[in-house]
C-alpha cells in the first residue's frame, strides 16, 4: 500500500531521502505542467520544477504540516513562476511544435480516434495554449489550478492569499475572455460552436 | 455588493448582451461560477436551478462556459524527461578530504609526522589537572631554568711541554678524561631537569608570555641559523671562484708559453733560411 505525502514527509523529515524522492516521483509530473501552463516554455517549466523540489527539500523541516504537501509544492512553484515573468518581463509563450508526424499521433490516438479527429484536438489545444497565453497572470493562474488541478475554491484563495470572491471573479472573467478569443480563433464554429440552451 | 457589481462588468466584457439583462439580484455570477464548477450548496444549487430555468442568458452563458472548459482538456503540456532525484551531498569530513586530496602523499606523511612531533611535546610539557583550587596549567615550558649541580673545581689542565716525558703526557691525558666525563655527566643531569614537569602552576597570560618568548627565541635561532648558512653558502663561492681563477690563470699561463715557444721556433727557423 502506498504511503501518504504525510507519512512520506515525516519520513524525509528524519533524513529518508528514498521518501522525499518517491514525492518528487509523485508530484514531479503535475508541478512541471503547473509551471508549464503559467509560464508556457517547456524548459524553464522543467528549471522551474526543479528549483521547486530542491527547495522543498531545503526548507523541509520548516514544514510543519500546516498545509498540505502539494498546496505547500504549488505555492513554491507560483513564487518561482512569479519571479520567472518578472525576470523576463513578457507574457508566457504558448509553445507548439510546428510540424504533425501522423506515425507519433495515431500512436498517441484513443482506440475509437481516427487522425482527423486527433489533429482537430492538437490545434484545438494550440488554439487554447495561444488563448490562454493571452489572460493576465492572475486569471490564468486561477484557472490553471482550477481546471487542470482540481483545487477548490478555497484552496486557490489560500494559495493566492486572496478572497474567496476574487478567486470566483478572476474564474468568471478568464473564462469569459478565453471563450471570447476561442470563437474569434474559430473554434466555436469548427468545434461544434454556438448557443446551447 | 462589490462584487456583484465586479460580475456585472465581467459578464458585459464576456458576453456584454447576456450580462447587460441580468438582474443583478437573480443573475448572480457568483452563483453561476459556482454552480459551473459544481461548488454550490445544495440550497443554492436549487435556487440557482430554478432561476435557470426562467433565464435564459444564464443558461446561454452556463452552456458557452461548459464547452470552453471542455476546449481546455485538449490543451496538454510536452512530456517531459525528467532525471532530477535528490541525493545526498558529501559529508563535511568527505569534502575535506577531497580539499586535501590534491597533496602528495609524502607531503601528509610529512605534516602527519609533525603533528605528531608537535603534540607529543606539546603533551610531555603539558599537565592540566582540575582540583579545589580550579584548572591548573602545568607546563615545563615555565620551568626556571634548573640550577645547575656546583661545579666541582676541576683539575687544572697545564700545558705540557713538547719535550714532555711519557708520565707526563700519561697524567695530562688522565686530567682532560676525568674532565670530559665530568662534563657529560653535568649536561645529561641538566637535560633531565629540563624535561621533568614543574610544579610551579601557571596563569593564562604568563602561558601566553612564555609562549611569546619562545617563539621569539625561535626566530632568532631560524635567523641565526640562515645568516650562518649564508656565511658558509659565500665562503664557499669565494674560494670556488678563487679556484676557478688559479685555474684560468694557469691555462693561459701555458697558452703564453706554448705561443712564445711558437714564435721562437719559426724565427729561428727564418734565421736559418736565411742564412743559407
Amino acid at each position: 500500500m502506498a504511503s501518504t505525502d504525510e507519512e512520506l514527509v515525516a519520513r524525509s523529515r528524519g533524513g529518508d531521502l528514498d521518501s522525499f524522492n518517491q514525492l518528487v516521483l509523485r508530484w514531479e509530473r503535475p508541478i512541471y505542467a503547473l509551471a508549464y501552463r503559467v509560464i508556457g516554455r517547456e524548459e524553464d517549466a522543467r528549471d522551474v520544477a526543479q528549483e521547486t523540489f530542491l527547495r522543498a527539500f531545503r526548507a523541509l523541516s520548516g514544514f510543519k504540516g500546516q498545509a498540505k504537501f502539494s498546496s505547500w509544492l504549488y505555492r513554491i512553484t507560483l513564487n518561482l513562476c512569479r519571479d520567472w515573468i518578472r525576470r523576463e518581463r513578457r507574457a508566457p509563450v504558448a509553445q507548439a511544435p510546428e510540424g504533425v508526424d501522423l506515425v507519433e499521433l495515431a500512436s498517441e490516438a484513443e482506440p475509437a480516434e481516427s487522425i482527423e479527429d486527433l489533429v482537430a484536438r492538437r490545434e484545438l489545444g494550440r488554439a487554447v495554449a495561444r488563448a490562454m497565453a493571452m489572460l493576465p497572470e492572475e486569471q490564468r493562474t486561477a484557472i490553471v489550478l482550477k481546471e487542470y488541478h482540481g483545487l477548490t475554491f478555497q484552496e486557490i484563495a489560500d494559495l493566492l492569499d486572496c478572497p474567496l470572491s476574487t478567486v470566483k471573479t478572476r474564474l468568471y472573467q478568464g473564462l469569459g475572455v478565453l471563450r471570447k478569443q476561442l470563437a474569434h480563433a474559430g473554434v466555436e464554429s469548427i468545434f461544434g460552436g454556438g448557443a446551447h440552451g | 455588493m462589490l462584487e456583484s457589481r465586479a460580475f456585472s462588468e465581467a459578464g458585459r466584457t464576456a458576453d456584454g448582451r447576456a450580462a447587460a439583462f441580468c438582474d443583478m439580484t437573480m443573475c448572480n455570477k457568483e452563483q453561476l461560477v459556482g454552480y459551473l464548477y459544481d461548488e454550490l450548496s445544495a440550497p443554492e444549487r436549487t435556487t440557482f436551478e430554478a432561476h435557470l430555468a426562467t433565464c435564459s442568458e444564464c443558461r446561454a452563458e452556463v452552456s458557452g462556459l461548459r464547452r470552453t472548459r471542455q476546449h481546455l482538456t485538449t490543451w496538454a503540456p510536452p512530456e517531459p524527461e525528467f532525471t532530477f532525484h535528490i541525493v545526498r551531498g558529501p559529508s563535511p569530513a568527505a569534502a575535506k578530504r577531497r580539499f586535501f586530496g590534491f597533496l602528495p602523499q609524502w607531503a601528509m606523511a610529512a605534516a602527519a609526522g609533525l603533528l605528531v612531533v608537535a603534540g607529543a611535546a606539546a603533551i610531555a610539557n603539558l599537565e592540566l589537572r582540575y582540583g579545589p583550587e580550579g584548572v591548573v596549567v602545568r607546563t615545563g615550558w615555565s620551568a626556571p631554568t634548573a640550577p645547575s649541580a656546583p661545579a666541582t673545581p676541576a683539575p687544572a689542565v697545564q700545558a705540557v711541554p713538547v719535550n714532555a716525558s711519557s708520565e707526563q703526557w700519561k697524567a695530562a691525558v688522565q686530567v682532560l678524561a676525568a674532565r670530559l666525563d665530568e662534563l657529560e655527566r653535568a649536561r645529561s643531569t641538566q637535560t633531565v631537569k629540563a624535561s621533568m614537569p614543574m610544579s610551579a602552576a601557571i596563569t593564562a597570560p604568563e602561558l601566553r608570555k612564555i609562549l611569546t618568548q619562545s617563539e621569539a627565541r625561535q626566530r632568532e635561532e631560524m635567523a641565526l641559523q640562515v645568516a650562518q648558512l649564508w656565511k658558509d653558502f659565500s665562503a664557499a663561492r669565494v674560494t670556488d671562484f678563487a679556484r676557478l681563477q688559479d685555474v684560468v690563470g694557469r691555462a693561459q699561463g701555458v697558452t703564453n708559453q706554448q705561443l712564445r715557444q711558437h714564435r721562437e721556433s719559426i724565427e729561428s727557423l727564418y734565421r736559418v733560411s736565411a742564412q743559407r
